[in-house]
């Protein structure tokens, strides 16, 4: 069974049909060259009207012999593309739904022990709130699949959903929420500079959407820095919002595991994670970067990452122009 | 509630899952150790496999994963048995994990009642296993072409070579060697090997038969002794007689 799987492979099947076009040009054409005095003592003999037209027959047989040779190798080339791309579907639809299953668990698990035990006051309202944090995670999460599969058949993000709202506030609210939740187990740093007349930086854009970008930058800061549990040293994050009438720009430094230069840009791309997945050991869906990307594109701003290299920290850039209509 | 002298490990980095868990064992009576990475849990493991009772694993772990803390662990420490609770649910996954040396596979999200269960059988089987075998040296158990040592668990093949078995498949021959020639269910497997509910997954089962076939069987894929029953069970068979009539719809 599997003699013949193998038998049918692309790859194989393609070589063969190369090969045999190959061969049978091969063939033609020597034959040709050698018979060739016989066939044209054989024309002096019994002479037809354009002898000429043997060659033009050839050469026509030789340029549709290259198309096809050319078609097939198109063919084969788009269906390989084709089946990695579902291969890396497949790999981001099982992190996806694994991702899913962590806080779904957690939500089970803290429901079934309030039924099952009598707990403390204290112990019911962590248990609550565990329950609220991971129920607030799946949401997101949800959000992002919605998102990313939304941008994949539409494109963009809809004008009509997007309104004249102050920036700040929304990054320093995912600030907060980073904080409150990993506060003990990682150093936090704010650093703000805003030169606006009255603090605020208005733009119009969808604040649900800039709020899964600004928490995604700082759940990947605390993904990728030790954990202060244990013998390790809590990685250290810093926050930076500069702003200016002109200018936005939110910078997420940290002192994590770093970035390799060739994949500085890569990182945005829809899979990326999902490959290198195995060898990070790290939680994630591999859409987050992904959705961010599209999401400050569709809001005409720009986001980028720079590393020195792995083990070095990275830091992540999200910058807006200021707009005089926006204001 | 749990012996007080069972401990438990859970190696979790699931903030969340991890500090539930722990709440609900301690509170069933367990001693709980919990490491949040797979390094964290193989130094606690190095530190006190003589005392524990069961191991939760999880797979996907920072710094080193489930499987390789598996792996080392049987290594280590052939008689804890090794609950993998983890959200990855392909068949390959559980085939794998049970292959290195799991004695039970839950996937998440799981149900509380079930998991609490589950433990309790495994760290019942483990109690059962030291009380039973500990001191008895020389028992060997023949089953079929393969010779158990339960004390050392080392087994001898049908080829003379030797191999080395987990509690659960030993427990497992046994119970094959005390009925022979009797069809036992999935279930009934499951209820004596495992000290389960009869309603639980049964994967499991067909994985530790495979496992044993190893052992006890020439050609492992033409089985003599071990016999599936096809929409039943299995059947360890020493009777020529009942051989032939359950081997006559291969």
């Amino acid at each position: 069974m599997l003699k013949i799987r193998w038998f049918f492979q692309p790859v194989l099947i393609f070589v063969v049909a190369q090969v045999s076009w190959a061969l049978l040009m091969f063939v033609w054409i020597r034959w040709y060259l050698i018979r060739n005095q016989e066939i044209d003592a054989l024309l002096k003999k019994f002479p037809l009207k354009e002898t000429t037209g043997q060659w033009v027959v050839l050469l026509e047989g030789c340029l549709l012999m290259a198309i096809i040779l050319v078609g097939l190798y198109g063919i084969f080339v788009s269906l390989r593309k084709q089946t990695r791309l579902n291969k890396l579907q497949d790999s981001i639809l099982s992190s996806v739904t694994h991702e899913l299953k962590t806080p779904l668990a957690s939500i089970r698990l803290y429901a079934e022990t309030m039924l099952m035990r009598s707990v403390s006051d204290a112990d019911r309202e962590k248990f609550l709130r565990r329950t609220l944090t991971e129920a607030e995670r799946l949401q997101k999460l949800i959000d992002t699949v919605l998102i990313s599969a939304r941008m994949q058949s539409d494109g963009s993000i809809k004008e009509k959903e997007k309104e004249k709202i102050d920036l700040i506030p929304i990054v320093l609210s995912s600030w907060r929420r980073t904080t409150e939740r990993m506060g003990e187990r990682r150093q936090f740093t704010l650093e703000t500079r805003i030169t606006t007349d009255d603090e605020t930086f208005i733009r119009a854009c969808n604040a649900h959407e800039m709020g899964i970008v600004f928490d995604n930058i700082l759940d990947n800061a605390v993904k990728y820095t030790a954990d202060a549990q244990g013998q390790h040293k809590p990685g250290q994050i810093t926050l930076c919002v500069e702003a200016s009438p002109t200018h936005l720009r939110v910078k997420v430094t940290d002192n994590g595991m770093g970035i390799e230069k060739p994949h500085l840009k890569k990182i945005f791309g829809r899979f990326y994670r999902a490959e290198k997945m195995s060898i990070l050991k790290v939680h994630g869906s591999g859409l987050g970067l992904f959705v961010c990307q599209t999401i400050v594109n569709a809001h005409k701003g720009r986001i980028f990452a720079t590393s020195d290299g792995p083990g070095k920290g990275s830091t992540f850039y999200v910058e807006f122009a200021g707009h005089a209509a926006d204001r | 509630m749990s012996s007080s002298q069972d401990m438990l490990l859970i190696v979790e980095d699931e903030e969340a899952i991890g500090d539930g868990l722990r709440f609900n064992f301690e509170a069933e009576g367990y001693q709980v150790h919990w490491a949040r990475d797979g390094k964290e849990a193989l130094s606690i493991i190095e530190s006190t496999h003589t005392e524990l009772s069961v191991i939760i694993l999880d797979l996907m772990l920072p710094e080193v994963d489930g499987f390789e803390v598996l792996r080392r662990t049987r290594q280590l420490a052939e008689q804890i048995p090794i609950l993998v609770l983890s959200a990855k649910s392909l068949e390959t996954d559980k085939v794998r994990a049970l292959e290195l040396g799991a004695d039970d596979y839950v996937t998440k999200p799981f149900s509380l009642m079930e998991l609490l269960l589950r433990v309790r059988g495994l760290a019942r089987k483990r109690r059962w296993y030291r009380e039973t075998f500990d001191g008895e040296a020389g028992i060997e158990l023949l089953v079929g072409k393969g010779r158990f040592n339960p004390k050392t668990l080392v087994v001898t093949l049908p080829d003379g070579s030797a191999g080395r078995a987990s509690p659960t498949e030993v427990m497992l021959a046994q119970v094959f060697l005390e009925n022979a020639n009797k069809v036992l269910t999935r279930a009934d497997l499951l209820d004596r090997v495992w000290n389960y509910d009869a309603k639980m997954e049964t994967r499991t089962v067909d994985v530790f038969v495979g496992k044993l076939r190893r052992f006890i069987e020439v050609n492992p894929t033409r089985p003599d002794f071990l016999i599936s029953v096809r929409g039943v069970g299995y059947a360890y068979v020493t009777d020529p007689g009942l051989r032939e009539q359950l081997l006559v719809p291969r």
